[in-house]
């Protein structure tokens, strides 16, 4: 796959992770990697972005004694979820267009 | 590989990486192997899953520094010679090398003035303690702002300018400002006191019947000399270490074989001064020369104090217990205050004398003074040809008696006895004054034209000794030497 559009799908996931409800970096390395194999360093970045996007927001919270810092999706993340739906759309059109389905 | 050694390696890998944002990094993998470790692993196994700190670090380094294809001459831009950037770094290196060493030079003189001011203090020059401790504090806070920003600096690998943290700046900048204004407020109201004019060490310590100075270690020799227009306080510090001869004129301090904190009171002492415990000093004496206009002031516990001719400007004492025996002499002010003991004057010219015995005893023979003024707690005043302009004398219980230089004529004479017997009465009429007041006792005064110096007091002194000793010793000592010398 194409970098550009693996790490637009990545963002795309870890946000969709987060919208599930809140979470921290290990558990969501270990949702993705179930489907996407992404790796930890990898997903730092991605974090960071959507955190600087404003489509997450971090907040910290300690558990069983460790330091938990957990992401939590916000309504610009979820309007990002649905564009991201309404893209996907284009691109299943696009797909078909490609395939010669949609004639 | 544990935890700690992962994230040290991944702190240094990520060396390129902005602080902030390498702490940020290591504290989402701290997380992530926290993690792991909680659910099962060990901590060698969570370390393992995790990629090495190099690969992390290459995903964080900015692409210029990455191996493959790096340029590091776009950092400050196309055309910049690996010359210039050597320069650059060198004169980096080198301006954070001088401003450490400034940081260093400025702490080091901040605790020089500190451990000047506490010794300052300890010689009750308030002031002048006060202006070294402003002065630590202003040294200090400089320092400490220094230090900040150079290690900041150095730890920021990007030639950024380190994070402004106003509270931090804020309480350096009080230290300074606090420290400045004491400095300044302590100079400006005379901290200092003008040498010739003052005695610089005003009052050490009180000394009374019931608390003598102890006198316990051994003898040591302290010498002191002081050249004209000095002033002196003769105090008693004693150390080990210290207890070496030391040499005091034209306002230079030297310790012979002394030691470092002795050498750093040179700054700040015009006197004598010996850091230390001075209950272990047994006994000292001082020499001065014969001929001092300055002031000297003695406060000592048990002491015999001994002057043999020579002239002062000003004598002062305050002894607990002991002999004062001044032959020849020529002070132009002189005060003596003694608990217990006696006060011999033989010959002694003055300006003005003022005497004054608790328990004990006052004489004086010969000599010539302008005012002369005697209180006696318990004792008696012995006239052997002393003269006077002006004489009183106030005895508690006691007596005075002996002869005055001069005839009754010349004295105007006021007696005042309570409870007791005298040969003289009040009368007017003389130029010179004789008041005499004895609460209980007795009064017996009778007049000489010529009088014949005495030699009761003292050996005669050594020709060419151009010095005169004053000496303290514990009491059986004193006993001793007092009695030696009758």
């Amino acid at each position: 796959m194409d970098a550009q559009t693996k790490k637009g799908l990545l963002d795309v996931c870890v946000l969709s992770v987060i919208g599930r409800g809140d979470s921290y970096g290990y558990q969501i390395v270990n949702e993705i990697t179930q489907t996407v194999d992404i790796c930890e360093s990898t997903l730092y970045p991605i974090l960071k972005r959507l955190e600087a996007a404003g489509n997450v927001i971090k907040y910290s919270r300690t558990y069983n004694g460790r330091l938990r810092r957990y992401y939590s999706i916000t309504e610009k993340g979820r309007e990002r979820l649905k564009e991201f739906d309404a893209e996907w759309q284009e691109l299943e059109k696009i797909k078909e267009f490609i395939r010669g389905e949609g004639k | 590989m544990t935890a700690k050694e992962y994230l040290k390696e991944l702190k240094k890998a990520l060396g390129g990486v902005p602080l902030k944002e390498r702490r940020e990094v290591a504290l989402y993998f701290k997380e992530l192997i926290d993690e792991e470790i909680a659910s099962g692993k060990s901590e060698q196994e969570a370390v393992s899953v995790l990629e090495s700190p190099q690969s992390v670090a290459q995903s964080f380094l900015p692409k210029a520094q990455k191996p493959a294809g790096a340029r590091i001459m776009p950092l400050i831009g196309n055309g910049v010679s690996v010359f210039v950037l050597s320069l650059l770094a060198f004169a980096f290196a080198a301006g954070a090398f001088a401003a450490a060493c400034i940081c260093v030079a400025l702490i080091l003189s901040a605790a020089v003035l500190f451990f000047n001011g506490i010794a300052a203090l300890g010689f009750s020059q308030i002031g002048l303690g006060l202006a070294f401790g402003a002065l630590t504090s202003v040294f200090a806070g400089l320092g400490a702002i220094m230090l900040k920003l150079v290690s900041a600096q150095l730890r920021s690998d990007n030639f950024a300018p380190p994070a402004f943290r106003w509270k931090t700046f804020a309480l350096d900048a009080a230290v300074i400002f606090i420290g400045a204004t004491l400095f300044a407020s302590t100079v400006g109201s005379g901290g200092q006191s003008p040498a010739g004019e003052k005695f610089l060490v005003e009052k050490t310590r009180s000394f009374s019947a019931e608390e003598p100075l102890k006198l316990t270690a051994d003898n040591i020799d302290l010498k002191i000399a002081l050249g004209e227009g000095d002033a002196f306080g003769f105090v008693y510090f004693e150390d080990d270490r210290f207890s070496k001869a030391v040499n005091y004129s034209s306002g230079e301090l030297s310790i012979d074989d002394g030691g470092f904190l002795s050498k750093l009171s040179m700054f700040f002492i015009r006197g004598l001064c010996l850091f230390g415990n001075e209950d272990k000093l047994k006994s000292a004496s001082l020499t001065i020369p014969a001929d001092y206009p300055g002031r000297l002031m003695l406060e000592l516990g048990t002491a015999t104090v001994k002057i043999d001719g020579g002239s002062y400007g000003e004598i002062d004492m305050e002894i607990g217990s002991g002999e004062v025996m001044i032959k020849g002499a020529l002070i132009d002010k002189f005060e003596a205050e003694i608990q217990n003991g006696k006060i011999l004057l033989d010959g002694v010219t003055s300006d003005s004398q003022s005497l004054g015995v608790k328990n004990g005893k006052i004489e004086i023979s010969g000599g010539k003074s302008g005012k002369t003024g005697a209180q006696i707690g318990t004792g008696a005043v012995e006239f052997d040809g002393a003269y006077a302009d002006e004489m009183d004398v106030k005895i508690r219980n006691g007596a005075v008696r002996g002869q005055l230089a001069g005839i009754l004529d010349e004295f105007s004479v006021n007696v005042c006895l309570g409870d007791g017997d005298t040969n003289l009465e009040s009368k007017q009429g003389g130029k010179r004054k004789l008041d005499l007041s004895v609460d209980r006792g007795e009064i017996y005064v009778d007049f000489q034209t010529v009088v014949e110096p005495t030699d009761r007091f003292f050996d005669t002194r050594s020709p060419g000794d151009e010095f005169n000793t004053f000496e303290t010793s514990s009491d059986d000592e004193e006993q001793t030497d007092s009695e030696d010398q009758r």
